[in-house]
């Protein structure tokens, strides 16, 4: 069980915007850019055990900012980031803001020495999920629609947020322009994605393995598009891992001796 | 309808053996072993030449009555005398393997064979939960995450890495890829209902070994249900049903036969407390050496008699085969015929007598 670190609450100026941002944890430092739909996710608890870990909430998502694209939104994150992480740092997406933190990697590759992004939809999306398997939308981003994540009866405002992000997924589409400059991105980047994710077609992570240059996809067994909801622990091991080893994850060091 | 030449590789002094398992390693005597491995060679290929158009291949442990440990170094001996025939590997014990190694025997065999392969996932049988010592409780869950995997390795054109329950692998690059495009024909071998569901869900064959007709219909309504849930309807290459069979000149000498037999036909067991601590282990109960010891007989528990599917002259196999045909839906017929006390010679008037007066009828079907 990952243990819950304490985030503390502020907020940073971009571009008039005022973002709202969680930030925990001592160390190099990692910036997310994420929905927090359902609070903070598993995932940056473990990170913070280990880094400094700073959550932007993606301004298009959290805050209610009018709709724009995750091009114009990755112009205000890196600004963003650059006032609250002056270094390098690693950035990590899930989702819609996956498609911001490409975007960011592309306009401001400088600081960022890592990149991971989770469940992006940027490429190849299919126009939405499938119809709900339950009552709430939220469950159509899932394997199994029993791991939808908050409370089983989401307050009113829990609800429309679900709702708007089920909305958005079935709106974006493809962005053949970052498709056709991810050849650009220099930086060791990690693309995962849920097995049976629905949001994206099949072909879709491939399409970053073969045009990044250094890039490795990784398929989460048994998840659908919603990983830190149905496998949060395979989620933690995997970014963690990268983001300690970078491509170098891929060599294995555990010790499989038995009774030595 | 289809005939499949199942190909046991069974060793010729197998009536020796004691009736448990595993069969001690003491039993084997190399030079009958390497006579047997021919053996069973010569009759595949003289299955294919009496018309059969598959030949297949299952995997079991630690004894010579099925005696293909690996199945897929077995169909490569066979798939250089047998030129034309599909090449069947039904199938693999994913719970026991690694999917990824799985993948690149398979995909290996295609090219070998030129596209001539046929996968088949299997759970296995419950003494093989202790090949391995793999946990019977995990071999559900195990088969499920196998055969994506196996899938994803052999049709994903970028390398990835696998995050799974029970497998992690951080670089998946099969090399080579299958001939058969985007991946040879799959069969699973189950009658569970996840499984059939996976199945049905993933375009994916069923396969039935060894129930009677009545419960094999059972589970192909369930199958052919749920591929019509998932708008889709399975071709008769895609109902596969593995039998024992006997097949004699007349029905009366195949009653003979049978009534000549002694003792026990199989050893798929072992000591009947190993065998009630896996069941336990599989249906999810608590294992309790107290209980699984208390009033467990010591020795065998294996089945009695021969347990055939089909038996008697060609007249009567054809309808016994038509009856699965018509009842299940049945398009291949794969067929065990290494029987007790029948030795290569016989099987191989068997497979004569079968290719020129039963396989010419049930092909009408």
């Amino acid at each position: 069980m990952t243990a819950q670190t304490e985030f503390k609450e502020g907020r940073v100026e971009a571009r008039g915007l005022s973002i709202r941002y969680l930030e925990a944890g001592q160390g190099d430092t990692i910036v997310a850019v994420d929905s927090l739909t359902w609070g903070t996710p598993k995932l940056y608890h473990a990170l913070a055990q280990k880094y400094r870990v700073v959550v932007l909430e993606a301004p298009q998502l959290g805050g209610g900012s009018p709709s724009k694209s995750s091009k114009a939104l990755a112009g205000i994150t890196a600004l963003a980031a650059a006032s609250l992480a002056p270094g390098d740092y690693s950035l990590i997406g899930t989702s819609l803001s996956a498609n911001v933190a490409l975007w960011q990697a592309l306009q401001a590759p400088a600081k960022i020495e890592a990149l991971v992004l989770i469940s992006p939809t940027a490429i190849l999306p299919t126009g939405g999920p499938p119809e709900a398997a339950g009552s709430r939308p939220v469950q159509s981003l899932l394997t199994h629609p029993e791991n939808a994540p908050g409370p089983p009866q989401p307050d009113p405002a829990l609800a429309a947020a679900e709702k708007a992000l089920v909305h958005l997924l079935k709106e974006v589409a493809h962005d053949a322009e970052a498709e056709s400059r991810l050849g650009e991105i220099q930086c060791a980047t990690l693309a995962v994605f849920g097995l049976e994710d629905k949001m994206v077609s099949p072909e879709a992570a491939r399409v970053y393995r073969a045009r990044i240059p250094n890039c490795n996809i990784s398929l989460v067994y048994d998840a659908g598009h919603l990983i830190e909801a149905e496998r949060p622990e395979a989620l933690i091991n995997l970014v963690s891992d990268f983001v300690e080893r970078r491509e170098t994850f891929i060599v294995g060091r555990e010790s499989r001796v038995i009774n030595p | 309808m289809k005939a499949s030449y199942f190909g046991p590789m069974g060793y010729s002094q197998r009536h020796l053996f004691p009736t448990t398992w595993p069969i001690p390693p003491s039993y084997h005597d190399p030079e009958t072993s390497v006579q047997s491995y021919q053996e069973g060679m010569e009759e595949c290929e003289f299955a294919e030449e009496m018309g059969f158009e598959w030949v297949s291949f299952s995997e079991h442990h630690y004894s010579g009555r099925i005696a293909t440990g690996n199945p897929a170094v077995m169909a490569a001996a066979v798939a250089e005398r047998c030129k034309k025939a599909k090449i069947a590997i039904l199938g693999q014990l994913l719970p026991l393997n690694n999917p990824v190694r799985a993948a690149e025997e398979l995909a290996m065999l295609d090219n070998i064979t030129n596209g001539r392969v046929i996968i088949g996932f299997l759970r296995g049988t419950p003494n093989e939960d202790q090949v391995y010592t793999m946990n019977p409780a995990e071999g559900r869950g195990r088969l499920l995450e196998g055969m994506d995997l196996v899938i994803k390795a052999l049709t994903e054109p970028e390398p990835f890495s696998w995050e799974g329950r029970y497998h992690q692998f951080r670089t998946v690059s099969v090399w080579p890829r299958p001939v058969q495009q985007p991946m040879p024909p799959v069969i699973v071998a189950t009658r569970s209902d996840d499984s059939i569901q996976y199945a049905a869900a993933h375009g994916l064959g069923l396969g039935v070994s060894f129930v009677p007709v009545d419960q094999m219909a059972k589970v192909v309504e369930k199958y052919v249900g749920w591929c019509r849930d998932a708008g889709w309807q399975p071709q008769p290459d895609q109902i596969v049903y593995r039998g024992s069979i006997y097949v004699a000149e007349t029905d009366k000498k195949a009653d003979e036969w049978l009534a000549g037999l002694k003792g026990p036909s199989r050893g798929m067991a072992g000591p009947s407390s190993v065998v009630r601590a896996v069941a336990a282990a599989r249906s999810g109960e608590e294992f309790d050496l107290r209980n699984i010891i208390a009033g467990s007989p010591t020795g065998d528990v294996s089945g009695r008699g021969p347990q055939l599917s089909f038996m008697g002259g060609p007249d009567t196999i054809v309808k016994q085969i038509k009856t699965f045909h018509d009842q299940c839906g049945a398009g291949v017929m794969d067929l065990f015929f290494q029987q007790p006390g029948v030795d290569h010679g016989e099987v191989m008037k068997e497979i004569e007598l079968f290719g020129r007066e039963v396989l010419p009828r049930i092909k009408e079907f």
